[in-house]
């Protein structure tokens, strides 16, 4: 078990900056998501982690000691990789016996017992001495699993390694890594373009887009307040709905227009607007935060809206709708409450909106 | 399975025969069998019956093929040409196909592993392929040149380096090594591209992976990068053992077996004997030797190479 230390680290390929002066204190026991989209550095910042690749500049330090320098196999770490990486001429348990037999040292019972445990823990005792080629991919990924925490590192690392399964087995898996790092109070480090992995796994999150580390924090914090457009844009399912307005300001009230929807703001929500540096802002609400009129309400906020699509997730609905001039916006309802075709208002209190200073990626949470 | 059923009352319905439905494919590809037959199995089995014949038909009183028993074989298993011509084979196939399966599968992995720029790694495959292309004849033609024993190149180099240097093709080792060191020349890009190939198409993740696991580079190249490559190794030997069986052009240039009959090979003796000699009824009982001979060391060969691992 080890704290992560990474220090101003910055990985270049020629003109290609893969990841961007990156500093991040991973605490140790943790399981760390690194998520974002492709491109955005997350694999590469694992990889130095590991000693695969060599920092352009920066360092990366277990509990202290300096470690970049050293080759992954003086690094006390495993990993379990996108494709797996299992070796197909051995056995399951050839494989998991690896990194023992690696380590040199260790009797072939002492080997045998440690291989045994950590198939029993990873639950696949009933397969592993088949040959890796035999294996289904939910097979394969247990076996993955067994080899990597057989040996007990002190840091975990995985790379995107559910990305090839269903969907119901990625979710088993998902929530059994889960229990399993929290048993072995292992320092992980989870890499994953899909943030709803992220969400789900992870005790921090650390949300990264073109080489930089954009928003670090626990789920609940970057769900709720997202530091920049981007995250807002990428964290949260279904997609959080975005208008565009111009700013302009009527007295104590910040007048918001995206051209055709008008929202007035006064008072306390109106104030972090005054720190607004652009003239055009985003102006964002979660599906969630939306709910349905028949009639625009007079004092609330709202906006007018004809519903297009309806898809079922179980006991709610996500409901596709459109304004009058074409806008797209996504609300998150009870289910069967909605029927296509529907014309209404989606009411939403201003105190859940989330205000970016500026309509690109980089654009900074003003409230 | 109503497909199958519809098909079989299809079948009873218009009441076509079986029969004719399996006589049809044998139709269809019996002219390839027959043109199979009358090209190789025809005159195989021919030569096998001569090789139990005598029929030397450039002698004087020319004589149609007698029947003579096993008196060929018997023959050549006393003839110590024949024997020096076997043990020549054991060290030139044993020895060269050896040395060229391992120096191409070194040259693989070092080009693949310390080479790192791609254009010079491409250039050095292709130049180890040229040789390949070149005519054995001429292949044979150079390198009889450079190993003149004056004036060759071979020799003059040895002699830039203080040797007095070797009379190459003036004894029997020296000149079966004289024609390794040809045939290598020519041949060892066959081994290089099977198991560049083969290197090539091992992930590069499963050594990131067993760098993690604390695997030493030692222990890489004997657990992940041999046992992978096992399978295409022995395939490289087995076509280099099969050039090796049939190996006569470079032979013939180079030494023309000798000094003397000292470096002769089984399929040169046989030649010797057939179209020199003219004893076509030995010469077929040397090629079946020959053939039998092949096939034991690819049976033994397989056998070894699947115990030994599992791929």
């Amino acid at each position: 078990m080890a704290r992560v230390e990474i220090d101003n680290l910055t990985k270049r390929y020629g003109s290609i900056v893969a990841t961007n002066d990156i500093s991040l204190d991973i605490e140790d026991g943790n399981l760390t998501v690194l998520v974002g989209p492709s491109g955005c550095g997350k694999t590469t910042t694992l990889r130095s982690v590991a000693g695969l690749e060599t920092p352009t500049e920066g360092s990366i330090s277990f509990d202290g000691v300096d470690i970049t320098d050293r080759p992954p196999q003086e690094r006390d770490i495993s990993m379990v990789f996108q494709d797996l990486a299992l070796y197909p001429h051995m056995t399951g348990r050839e494989n998991v016996a690896f990194p023992l037999r690696a380590e040199k040292g260790y009797s072939e019972a002492e080997i045998e017992e440690a291989v045994q445990e950590a198939a029993e823990v990873t639950d696949c005792d009933r397969f592993i001495d088949k040959k890796i080629t035999d294996l289904s991919g939910g097979q394969q990924q247990r076996v993955a699993l067994a080899r990597a925490l057989v040996r007990r590192p002190e840091v975990f690392l995985m790379d995107e390694p559910f990305s090839d399964l269903d969907e119901l087995l990625k979710r088993q898996l998902r929530a059994e890594v889960v229990q399993l790092q929290q048993e072995f109070g292992v320092t992980m480090i989870h890499v994953t373009h899909d943030q709803e992995e992220a969400m789900t796994m992870g005790d921090d999150l650390v949300v990264m887009n073109q080489g930089d580390v954009v928003q670090f924090g626990n789920p609940d914090e970057v769900f709720s307040r997202p530091r920049t457009l981007f995250v807002a844009m990428f964290i949260g399912s279904p997609q959080i709905n975005r208008f565009d307005c111009g700013l302009s300001w009527n007295g104590d009230t910040a007048v918001l227009n995206s051209g055709e929807l008008v929202f007035e703001l006064l008072g306390e929500v109106a104030e972090p607007l005054r720190r607004a540096t652009e003239t055009r802002l985003a102006v964002c609400i979660r599906p969630q935060r939306l709910s349905w009129a028949e009639t625009e309400p007079e004092d609330g906020f709202s906006v007018p809206a004809r519903v297009n699509v309806v898809e079922k997730i179980g006991t709610e609905d996500i409901v596709r709708c459109t304004t009058p001039e074409g806008q797209d916006v996504t609300a998150e309802v009870d289910s069967g409450a909605l029927t296509e075709g529907m014309e209404g208002h989606l009411v939403f209190d201003p105190d859940n909106l989330h205000l970016f200073d500026g309509v690109n990626e980089e654009a900074e949470r003003l409230n | 399975m109503s497909t199958t059923r519809d098909s079989l009352q299809e079948r009873i319905a218009v009441n076509i025969p079986i029969r004719r439905e399996k006589l049809t494919p044998l139709l269809l590809v019996g002219p390839a069998l027959v043109t199979v037959f009358l090209v190789t199995i025809g005159p195989m089995l021919w030569s096998l019956w001569l090789s139990f014949n005598r029929w030397t038909p450039s002698s004087i009183t020319y004589q149609e093929p007698t029947f003579n028993g096993i008196g060929n074989f018997a023959w050549l298993f006393t003839e110590g040409r024949f024997w020096d011509s076997a043990i020549n084979f054991v060290y030139y196939g044993g020895v060269g196909v050896t040395v060229q399966v391992l120096l191409g599968t070194a040259l693989a992995l070092a080009l693949y592993n310390y080479v790192e720029r791609r254009s010079v790694r491409i250039g050095l495959l292709t130049l180890f392929a040229v040789p390949m292309m070149i005519a054995p004849l001429v292949a044979g033609r150079i390198w009889q040149l450079l190993l003149l024993p004056g004036g060759g190149a071979v020799n003059g180099i040895l002699g830039m380096v203080g040797n007095s240097g070797l009379p190459w093709l003036q004894s029997r080792w020296l000149g079966l090594t004289a024609l390794m060191i040809a045939d290598t020349w020519q041949w060892v890009g066959l081994p290089l591209l099977i198991i560049y190939g083969g290197r090539a198409s091992i992930p590069d993740s499963m050594y990131e992976a067993a760098q993690v696991n604390g695997a030493s580079r030692w222990m890489q190249f004997r657990r992940i990068t041999l046992p992978q490559l096992q399978t295409l190794i022995a395939i490289a030997f087995i076509l280099r053992f099969m050039d090796a069986y049939k190996f006569f052009d470079k032979l013939f240039i180079i030494t023309r077996g000798g000094p003397g009959t000292q470096t002769e090979l089984p399929t040169f003796y046989t030649y010797i004997v057939g179209f020199s000699e003219f004893n076509i009824g030995r010469a077929a009982a040397l090629t079946w030797v020959i053939g039998l001979g092949s096939i034991l060391t690819m049976l033994l060969f397989w056998r070894f190479m699947n115990t030994e691992g599992s791929v």
